[in-house]
């Protein structure tokens, strides 16, 4: 389509700005998890434990994305669908040793999606700081639960015996004792698939359309009948079931459930990871949980009040780079075209 | 009715009063500076923990409880006016998102902070002398020193409502809350007035932080239970409503002084019992006009 008049040029050119961040965007995307792929055949085992938690963490903070970046709410209780499907994956690997292991995986990311559906009634309706208190109640009366039901969470003692000799990955296919580069390929084969559909979803379906549209102008999209309580419920099931997914997964890659899955401070700790990434990318925060996860490693070896630093470090990104470390490339590129910081 | 009972009730309502109070002290500030300045404050209970470990540091030192609940406070007052200076006063026009990311932030160093300079057990103080002991009213043995959290809320509550209704800088206040533009057009510096009522939230905060420690002791994760709270009364009494916080701050004393006394297995249960029930009845909670920001 040729634009005749002065604007043709100035669109022609954000077109190609526009393009070749997307193809930059692509290229990042590839190398991100090609390496996350990869990484077990060039990282020490000690590094390969810290990223399997760091990438499990990563498509959490993901899910926590999915309901900032695309419908603008902050949840401040994002924990419970993780911890619920974490503690659901241990009690479902205790009842069920025999059924595939990709089946439970599901059946408790399914779990936590429905929760989301249901918890979303509440929440969703209301924007800003009233959805973000919301679903700090929310994620507060979760973690109570998990503290008290001590018959069935091991209340502070945690769940650690759920286990099974040998994983059955499909009919016929066990793993014993598996080690920890078998367990990280695992959580990738779900981890990695997952984000991508939901990417797919969001970036390029009619639902996802509608998800941003109401972000951008509820009104509007109201006016033209979309049912925008609907539309924002389904993005926070779907959000909800990429979280019960990591939550999953981390019950499994760790043979270890405790309150830590499910508290406020792993709420507020997503969303740190989130911004430190950028939230305005899709893998913003799997970038984030990465640099998060080895940058508080590091500190830790120098001082035992790394959150100090971390909480400083944070409060300076915010204020000098609102747009995480994913945002950097951009912002320094705008400056040196002199354009629109986009 | 059986003794029994009534002194079960007495007991029960000590309880429910004592804890309205500091429901209240804690979220009233939290609630106020929102409805007035759309700021979401997630650190105002940090700074709530920090008043009770800087009061254990002053008491073990001097000895003194009454010096502890006089400058703890105070010190916290000081503490808020930089971090309002350095930091919050740029983020009142700047919408939730970087409010809550940089209050989060500020919640994380002022929690390390504390464990950094008294560790991470959980340390007690004793009541003061003439505080520690019991009364018995209506067959119940109750604490005295809960009468004492209850009066001391009384004054500050009586004290406060008194400046803001029968003073001309209470008149300003008031005028501030719901005509910002027209006082700022008169004259008056808003940000003066907003540093003002931001400084007396946290002060409030801070004298139930010192309140507290006979009581409940210090703990590292005191500042999140009581965030907790302080958002279900917000919320529950409506953003921004202080009226609604102090009605939620009494369901909540309600449930929690009754419900331990009957069903101390649930308590913990109770707080998200009224906020699931008042959000059923009143989606906006109690007083709740005006839709969230």
């Amino acid at each position: 389509m040729t634009i005749p008049g002065k604007l043709g040029p100035v669109l022609s050119a954000l077109d190609a700005e526009r393009g070749r961040g997307r193809a930059g965007e692509a290229l990042a995307t590839f190398l991100l998890l090609a390496a996350i792929a990869g990484a077990p055949w060039f990282l020490s085992e000690a590094a390969l434990n810290d990223l399997s938690q760091a990438i499990l963490f990563g498509l959490f903070a993901t899910s926590f994305n999915i309901v900032f970046k695309y419908s603008g709410l902050l949840s401040f209780g994002h924990a419970a669908f993780f911890g619920i499907a974490a503690y659901g994956e241990a009690l479902l690997l205790e009842a069920f040793p025999a059924v595939p292991v990709p089946l439970l995986v599901l059946a408790a990311a399914a779990g936590a999606g429905l929760l989301g559906l249901l918890l979303g009634h509440v929440c969703v309706r209301r924007a800003g700081a009233y959805f973000s208190m919301t679903t700090l109640a929310i994620g507060a009366f979760f973690y109570t639960v998990a503290f008290k039901w001590h018959a069935v969470t091991g209340g502070t003692d945690g769940l650690s015996t759920f286990m099974p000799t040998a994983l059955v990955l499909l009919p016929g296919w066990l793993l014993a004792s598996p080690s920890i580069a078998q367990t990280y390929e695992l959580s990738v084969v779900f981890l990695i698939p997952v984000a991508l559909a939901a990417r797919l979803v969001l970036e390029r379906s009619s639902f996802g359309n509608a998800v941003q549209m109401i972000r951008q102008n509820e009104e509007r999209a109201a006016f033209l009948g979309y049912d925008t309580h609907r539309v924002k419920l389904g993005n926070y099931g779907l959000a909800a079931f990429v979280a019960g997914t990591a939550g999953a997964l981390w019950a499994i890659v760790n043979g270890f459930v405790s309150t830590d899955s499910i508290d406020l401070t792993l709420s507020t700790t997503v969303i740190i990871m989130t911004f430190i990434g950028g939230s305005q990318w899709f893998w913003g925060p799997l970038l984030g949980s990465i640099i998060y996860v080895f940058g508080s490693d590091r500190l830790s070896a120098f001082t035992p009040h790394w959150q100090l630093w971390m909480g400083l470090v944070f409060i300076l990104l915010v204020l000098v780079f609102p747009r995480g470390v994913a945002g950097l490339p951009g912002m320094l590129f705008g400056k040196l075209i002199g354009g629109r910081d986009g | 009715m059986s003794a029994h009972l009534l002194s079960l009730i007495a007991a029960g309502g000590l309880d429910t009063l004592t804890y309205w109070c500091l429901a209240f002290l804690i979220a009233s500030g939290l609630t106020v500076v929102f409805g007035m300045l759309g700021f979401l404050n997630v650190a105002h209970t940090s700074f709530y923990m920090l008043a009770g470990y800087i009061a254990l540091s002053i008491t073990a030192g001097t000895g003194s409880f009454w010096l502890a609940l006089l400058l703890a406070p105070l010190l916290v007052v000081v503490l808020g006016l930089a971090a309002e200076r350095l930091l919050f006063r740029h983020l009142y026009v700047a919408g939730h998102t970087p409010q809550l990311l940089l209050t989060i932030g500020l919640a994380y160093v002022i929690g390390e902070a504390t464990q950094m300079i008294w560790g991470d057990d959980a340390l007690s103080v004793a009541p003061p002398t003439g505080l520690g002991g019991h009364v018995v009213i209506l067959g119940a043995t109750l604490p005295v020193y809960h009468l004492f959290v209850i009066a001391i809320t009384l004054g500050l509550v009586a004290l406060l409502a008194a400046l803001v209704g029968g003073t001309r800088l209470g008149m300003v206040v008031r005028a501030a809350a719901t005509h910002p533009q027209m006082v700022d057009a008169l004259g008056f510096k808003l940000r003066r007035v907003h540093t003002l009522v931001f400084l007396i939230g946290l002060y409030l905060a801070a004298i139930a932080g010192v309140i507290m420690t006979p009581m409940i002791g210090v703990y590292p994760g005191m500042a999140d239970d009581a965030l907790i709270q302080a958002f279900i009364v917000v919320v529950a009494g409506g953003l921004g409503s202080l009226a609604g916080a102090f009605a939620v701050a009494g369901l909540l004393g309600l449930v929690q002084g009754f419900g331990s006394v009957f069903f101390a297995d649930y308590a913990m249960f109770f707080p998200f019992i009224v906020l699931a029930g008042v959000l059923l009845v009143r989606p906006l909670g109690l007083f709740g006009a005006r839709s969230g920001r």
